[in-house]
């Protein structure tokens, strides 16, 4: 969309060499007025937090000492694989959940296709606190879940699910899942109908269709969406600190924990310089390489 | 490609992703629905299933002077971070375009806020204001706030922004307006709509922030996330479920404004010719 804008002054800027232009097109578009107020915020709101963090962070051990400190503390070592592990897993499900959920948006039939789209734009918009609370209701002991399984006769003495990985994980696929439906969706509605028909006329299965056609199809948004989720996912603080218990800290929460109960905040912003160049980074490497942020302004 | 497409290419693996569309559609739901019958107990602990239905949780959490409290503490505190951060992706979305150098990286920096893990932006805020001789408070809260939903409004902006005519403004300019009345009298009626659907969003997204909220939010202060938190963190009680619903329901409602705004599309081809006329 930027494109056709970015193109858009050319005509004018021709038309401006036959009148005596004031200050020139691009002086006067305003452009120095409105920029302000965007880079004031990002300014006051992100890098200078941003900074102070860096700043705090290499207080205690120098620049270098910054990277490598947290690594020492085996609790911190442990909650970063974790993360990782449970990022890559919690990106999988949503994977596969995800790009069956956007199949189903685009096969259902219109009444079936809305009820899909209301329930994920509820659960997108609802907030995450309150989704993370109803997960603690289903999951607690003699919570929902324990319920339903003595109903069913599965379980007499409850899952024991709460504050365990097996129960974060469902969560955290619950929180993450639109993230990964919305750019497949927009892929599947950029499919060309005519290669469908093509593929079809020419005597493919379904399957074969499905296999050779749409799945490649859907391939760029799934990318889009699985960055996004494993980059949020190894940043992710509030479904974690009520589900993950103290058996199953992740790096965030032991962030947290220093921040807030311990007040060690030089701890807090090492660590934090070592999430914060982990997701950025592999934000802009994903975003340079698949470009992410275009599939994402297609959404 | 049209959903009718699809339907009759698929016409028999079809039933099958719709099982598992409504399956995944029943896990989105459920942890929702886990809620409502707790909020609705008649029990005085939190026990699942409630012996019998009642009232008595939300009547108790209406008249509570805390949720109170939080409840207004959050709607002035999104209020104010939503206006910060319409002026902002506003002036971020109408920047871009006319921007010769640096609009790719002020693209990027925008929508950075969505990319920044909130805890490392709460331990940012606190450090920064604790740099500069002061204490974290509801104002560094609102800067918080408004800095993540800035990218928001700048996305919806830009996406309304891409279905004007760009010759209107052209026109308008040719025509001896300066910018500033181009902007006032052009370009911000025709994109109002986007305008007012993402100051909605924004809302929405700065009353539900709970992380910054958490830990920014000073004690006497807190927001309606804060104090949900830290009660559900301490005790088992069915007002956390009560307030929960009532959060809910807020949700849906302003969804529905949004859709109001934002939703009756075929409005925006005569007014533009309205505009159009206007200016000719």
């Amino acid at each position: 969309m930027t494109a056709v804008l970015d193109k858009a002054p050319q005509p004018s800027a021709s038309a401006g060499t036959a009148r005596p232009r004031a200050r020139g097109a691009r002086g006067s578009s305003g452009a120095r007025w409105l920029f302000l107020p965007p880079l004031a915020l990002l300014l006051l709101g992100l890098a200078g937090p941003l900074v102070a963090v860096v700043v705090a962070g290499s207080e205690d051990h120098g620049p270098a000492g910054m990277f490598t400190e947290p690594f020492r503390s085996a609790l911190f070592l442990r909650a970063a694989w974790r993360t990782l592990w449970m990022a890559a897993l919690v990106t999988l499900c949503t994977g596969v959940l995800g790009v069956l959920y956007a199949l189903a948006l685009g096969l259902a039939r219109k009444a079936l296709s809305h009820v899909l789209f209301g329930v994920l734009f509820l659960t997108f918009w609802i907030s995450l606190l309150v989704r993370t609370y109803g997960w603690v209701l289903m999951l607690q002991p003699q919570g929902a879940l324990d319920g339903l399984a003595k109903t069913l006769g599965l379980s007499e003495d409850g899952l024991g699910l709460y504050q365990t990985l097996p129960g974060l994980i469902p969560a955290m696929v619950h929180i993450m899942l639109p993230y990964m439906v919305l750019p497949v969706y927009a892929g599947l509605r950029s499919l060309d109908p005519a290669q469908l028909r093509a593929a079809r006329s020419l005597g493919a299965g379904e399957w074969l269709v499905m296999r050779t056609v749409v799945l490649p199809a859907l391939r760029p948004g799934a990318a889009a969406g699985a960055v996004i989720v494993f980059v949020m996912s190894l940043g992710f603080f509030v479904t974690p600190a009520f589900l993950g218990g103290p058996g199953s800290q992740v790096t965030a929460t032991v962030i947290g924990t220093e921040f807030g109960r311990m007040q060690n905040l030089g701890g807090a912003a090492a660590m934090g310089v070592v999430l914060l160049v982990a997701t950025l980074g592999l934000y802009v490497v994903a975003d340079r390489f698949l470009k992410i942020s275009e599939q994402w302004e297609r959404v | 490609m049209t959903d009718d497409e699809l339907r009759t290419a698929f016409r028999r693996l079809s039933p099958w992703v719709n099982a598992a569309g409504v399956l995944i559609a029943l896990f989105l739901i459920a942890p929702l629905l886990a809620i409502l019958p707790i909020a609705f107990s008649a029990d005085r602990y939190l026990t699942f299933p409630p012996s019998g239905l009642s009232m008595r949780w939300l009547t108790e959490v209406f008249s509570s002077p805390d949720w109170q409290a939080a409840f207004t503490q959050s709607l002035s505190t999104a209020g104010t971070a939503t206006v910060i951060a319409v002026v902002a992706g506003t002036g971020a979305a109408l920047a871009l375009p006319r921007m010769r150098r640096g609009a790719r990286l002020l693209r990027t920096a925008m929508l950075a806020p969505m990319v920044v893990p909130p805890l490392v932006l709460a331990l940012g805020l606190y450090l920064a204001i604790d740099d500069l001789g002061g204490s974290a408070g509801i104002r560094t809260l609102i800067l918080g706030q408004a800095t993540l939903a800035a990218p928001l409004v700048c996305l919806s902006v830009s996406a309304g922004l891409a279905k004007v005519d760009p010759a209107l403004s052209r026109a308008a300019r040719s025509l001896g307006h300066g910018w500033p009345s181009v902007l006032l009298r052009v370009e911000l009626p025709l994109v109002a709509r986007s305008i007012a659907g993402s100051a909605v969003l924004s809302f929405g997204l700065c009353f539900d922030e709970s992380v910054l909220s958490y830990y920014l939010s000073p004690p006497g202060e807190e927001t309606l996330p804060t104090l949900l938190w830290l009660e559900a963190g301490q005790q088992a009680s069915p007002a956390i479920a009560a307030v929960s619903t009532l959060v809910m329901g807020m949700a849906v409602a302003l969804l529905g404004l949004m859709v109001l705004l934002t939703g009756t599309r075929s409005t925006t081809i005569p007014r533009r010719t309205r505009n159009a006329r206007r200016m000719s």
